[in-house]
């Protein structure tokens, strides 16, 4: 056992906080009037290589690995977890066509999505819910081409161009497979974009596919291994989450630290009643629980060729980290009183930001389940 | 970042577990019922080098270091408590002699503590304090080249055993407060009834009476002033202990819980079909691996640290939440256990009983949050 990171990663880590002070904190306040990341903190992050740690150099990634990724998303996301989700889920398709789409495939895309303007997006939930079971996106067989056609619901970043992975039933076979769609080609449309209440910055839109036309070779894998993908998916979206609420949970810390150390109360600071020392070092203990947890996972993700060997530490990382992140935002904003609510504080945002956690990637209710049908399964 | 255990670390894990699966539990019952924890256990853990780990092969240690010590620990208390209580205590009295002795207190008394017949004590608590030295009230009298020691010290683990003890006490010339070495059961040494505790059986707690204990000036540990230091250093060892106990007892009352699950019917299903059931499960895992990783870190973080006393912050951050989780786990257990679970016929009663004993012992959870705070706004 070794619990202390490399030098490269403490490199990287350090890169990714610097980033998000010195360039993403000036823009906090665009971000949340706007909905929108400014382009140049995009580009800015792709120049960095922070947009694709854990892809491999041979398709224009920075080849770090996924502990280098934890690390880096958990300091954005300490300072807006919004830049960090597109970061997530354009690492996430990315990995998805590193691993299972042809060699046409990942030459023709993944560039472009790891230093090119391109992000990816990744479409599973439907209307119906984002069980797998419940995709009715059809991809129907004809020729050299699928036609797809479908709803997808709460999807990240598809107001970008770049390549979406698109999970859909395969007509000959009845499977789920993964498909790349090329957003804004013939047939895709998007909605108006649905008003979140936290998280700015990343617009999640529906996505409508209308007779969309692909080539055969934009399937993923091969015929039948739609469940191997669908696997592996499950638990690099966790990945991301686990890291980006581990940021949240950073940030509250640090933001009652200031606060409790500024806040003169009865003439003494906040620090000095045991009360709130008792509420920042529950603080500072979740955090460090939450941390290792998240770590682990990055580094299982870098021992698995085979991702889907790890759902089930993938979601039970995500499951504690989310909900210790609601856990500590809500002892942040009791610490900051009444200020707390006001929008001149940031625990404000943490608060609205940590409640997409649980809510997101599987909510934490399915992923319970997820994890004890992996248990008792063992234990027979 | 490397979340693997050596292939030596797998190794103590694994023949700790076997001991105490085999020779141990066989026992609980015995233990328990008579909070005591028969001689043979104690010599077969000295035979297989588990009662020493992370003291150094030179004085009779095994010299495996504090992540293994952990391992072994958590596996030890899975089965009893009491048991891993014991080897606990004696590390923190070896591991103290070990970093503040001299090399002939060394020679002479760490061995009793890791292959000879003794078991190491340390006495800080007395009936006014358990958490504040300051209000040590212990008496060392200089006396020529004697030190003369009077105090009453409560709820002291291995007290009953021979072997050395360290005690905390003032001297009554400089005002220091220090760690002094006295032999069990020499003249003037004496301990009362064992308190009737109603968990962690087979580690029995007196207090421990000394009357005009003389013993030579040197048998100060550290130099003159440096209690307070030494106390610093065993509270973060200690603390490595108790996360260790307490993670095992999680390990069982998880492993009750769900044995439980899977074994109890109804309408011609294991209760584990239902979902409120399998969400326990669930969370039961989920926290135990939150706590197992923090355990393993600060084994980790004490192999690596100069002065084991800078680890005190982490440890106590780990012990907290590992023994409040221990709580909340067995909590879950039981709940699955539905009435049976306060049956003795069920072991997840006799761990209900000993989680509470976590958050109890070396440092009140919300006394040493206080500690923590001070430490984390130090900066
Ligand atoms: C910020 C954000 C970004 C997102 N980005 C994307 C994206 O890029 N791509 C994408 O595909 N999706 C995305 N989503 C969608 C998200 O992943 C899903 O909404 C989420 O997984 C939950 O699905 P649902 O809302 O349909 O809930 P449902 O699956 O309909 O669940 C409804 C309720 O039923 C419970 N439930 C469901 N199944 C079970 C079961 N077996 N046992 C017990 N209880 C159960 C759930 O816990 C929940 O309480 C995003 C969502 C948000 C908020
Ligand atoms: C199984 C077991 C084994 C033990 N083994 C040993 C042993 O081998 N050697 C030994 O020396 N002791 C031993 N003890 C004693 C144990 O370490 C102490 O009892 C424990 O540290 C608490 O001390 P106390 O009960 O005197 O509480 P006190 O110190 O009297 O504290 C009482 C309450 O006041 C709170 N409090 C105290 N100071 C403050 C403050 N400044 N701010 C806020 N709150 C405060 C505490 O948190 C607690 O809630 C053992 C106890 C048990 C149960």
């Amino acid at each position: 056992m070794e619990f202390k990171l490399t030098k490269e990663q403490e490199l990287i880590q350090k890169t990714a906080r610097d980033f998000a002070d010195r360039s993403i904190e000036p823009a906090i306040d665009h971000i949340m009037k706007e909905h929108a990341i400014p382009q140049e903190i995009l580009d800015g992050m792709k120049e960095l290589d922070l947009f694709c740690l854990p892809i491999s150099e041979a398709y224009g990634g920075a080849g770090a690995g996924y502990q280098s990724y934890v690390l880096a998303l958990e300091q954005i996301a300490s300072v807006s977890p919004g830049v960090a989700i597109v970061i997530s889920v354009n690492c996430f398709g990315l990995a998805a066509l590193e691993m299972f789409g042809s060699e046409e495939v990942k030459k023709r895309y993944m560039p472009g999505a790891c230093t090119g303007k391109n992000i990816m997006s990744i479409a599973m939930t439907e209307p119906e819910g984002a069980d797998p079971r419940l995709v009715k996106t059809t991809a129907v067989r004809e020729g050299d081409e699928y036609v797809l056609n479908g709803t997808k619901r709460f999807i990240t970043a598809c107001g970008y161009e770049g390549p979406l992975v698109i999970f859909a039933r395969e007509s000959d076979t009845g499977q789920i497979c993964g498909f790349v769609v090329e957003k804004f080609c013939e047939g895709y449309s998007i909605s108006e974009p649905w008003d979140k209440m936290g998280l700015p910055g990343t617009p999640m839109y529906d996505v409508y596919l209308k007779d969309v036309r692909i080539p055969v070779g934009n399937m993923l894998g091969e015929l039948n291994q739609g469940f191997r993908i669908l696997k592996n998916s499950i638990a690099l979206g966790k990945i991301g989450i686990s890291s980006i609420f581990l940021g949240t949970i950073l940030a509250a810390y640090e933001e009652c630290m200031k606060y409790a150390g500024e806040r003169i109360y009865l003439g003494k600071p906040l620090t000095q009643f045991q009360y709130v020392q008792g509420d920042i070092v529950d603080i500072a203990m979740k955090y460090e629980a939450a941390r290792w947890l998240a770590y682990r996972l990055g580094y299982l993700a870098d021992m698995n060729e085979d991702k889907g060997n790890i759902i089930k530490d993938s979601a039970l990382t995500k499951m504690f980290v989310t909900n210790t992140a609601v856990e500590v935002a809500r002892s942040a904003i009791n610490i900051h009183g009444s200020y707390g609510l006001m929008e001149n504080y940031k625990v404000s945002r943490i608060w609205r930001d940590s409640i997409f956690g649980p809510q997101t990637e599987g909510t934490n209710a399915l992923l319970r389940s997820v994890v004890a049908m992996d248990i008792l399964k063992r234990s027979k | 970042m490397e979340f693997k255990l050596t292939k030596e670390q797998q190794l103590i894990q694994s023949v700790a577990r076997d001991y105490a699966e085999k020779a141990i539990a066989p026992l609980i019952e015995e233990i328990v019922e008579k909070n005591e924890v028969p001689d043979e256990i104690i010599d077969g853990l000295k035979d297989l080098d588990l009662f020493a780990l992370p003291i150094s092969d030179e004085y009779g240690g095994a010299g495996a270091g504090y992540a293994s010590y952990v391992l072994a620990e958590e596996q030890l208390s899975r089965i009893c408590p009491g048991v891993a209580v014991i080897v606990s205590v004696n590390n923190v009295g070896a591991a103290a002699m070990s970093i503040f002795g001299t090399e002939e207190q060394k020679k002479k008394y760490l061995p009793m503590g890791t292959t000879g017949s003794g078991v190491f004590s340390f006495a800080f608590t007395e009936p006014g304090t358990g958490s504040d030295p300051k209000q040590i009230t212990a008496t060392a009298d200089r006396d020529g080249d004697y030190y003369v020691l009077n105090a009453t010290k409560r709820f002291i683990t291995n007290s009953s055993y021979e072997g050395p003890i360290i005690v905390f006490a003032r001297d009554t010339e400089t005002g220091h407060i220090n760690g002094y070495i006295v032999d069990k059961f020499c003249e003037g040494y004496s301990i009362s009834e064992p308190w009737k505790k109603m968990g962690v059986r087979g580690a029995p707690l007196y207090d421990v009476y000394l009357k005009d204990v003389k013993i030579p000036k040197d048998n100060i540990l550290g130099g003159p002033g440096q209690g307070f230091w030494i106390l610093k250093v065993a509270m973060a060892l200690g603390k490595i202990g108790i996360s260790s106990i307490f993670l095992g007892a999680m390990l069982a009352a998880y492993e009750e819980g769900l044995t439980y699950a899977t074994a109890k019917t109804h309408r011609g299903a294991p209760i584990a079909k239902f979902q409120a059931i399998q969400m326990a499960i669930a969370d039961m895992f989920m926290k135990y691996e939150a706590a197992r990783w923090m355990a393993y870190r600060i084994g980790y973080l004490a192999d690596n640290a100069q002065d084991k006393g800078d680890i005190l912050k982490d440890s106590a951050a780990a012990k907290i939440f590992i023994t409040e989780t221990a709580i909340d786990v067995a909590r879950i257990a039981l709940n699955i256990h539905g009435s049976y679970g306060l049956m003795e016929d069920y072991k997840i009663s006799r761990v209900w009983k000993d989680v509470i004993f976590g958050s109890q012992v070396e440092g009140v959870s919300h006394l040493l949050k206080v500690l923590i705070a001070g430490e984390i706004l130090k900066g």
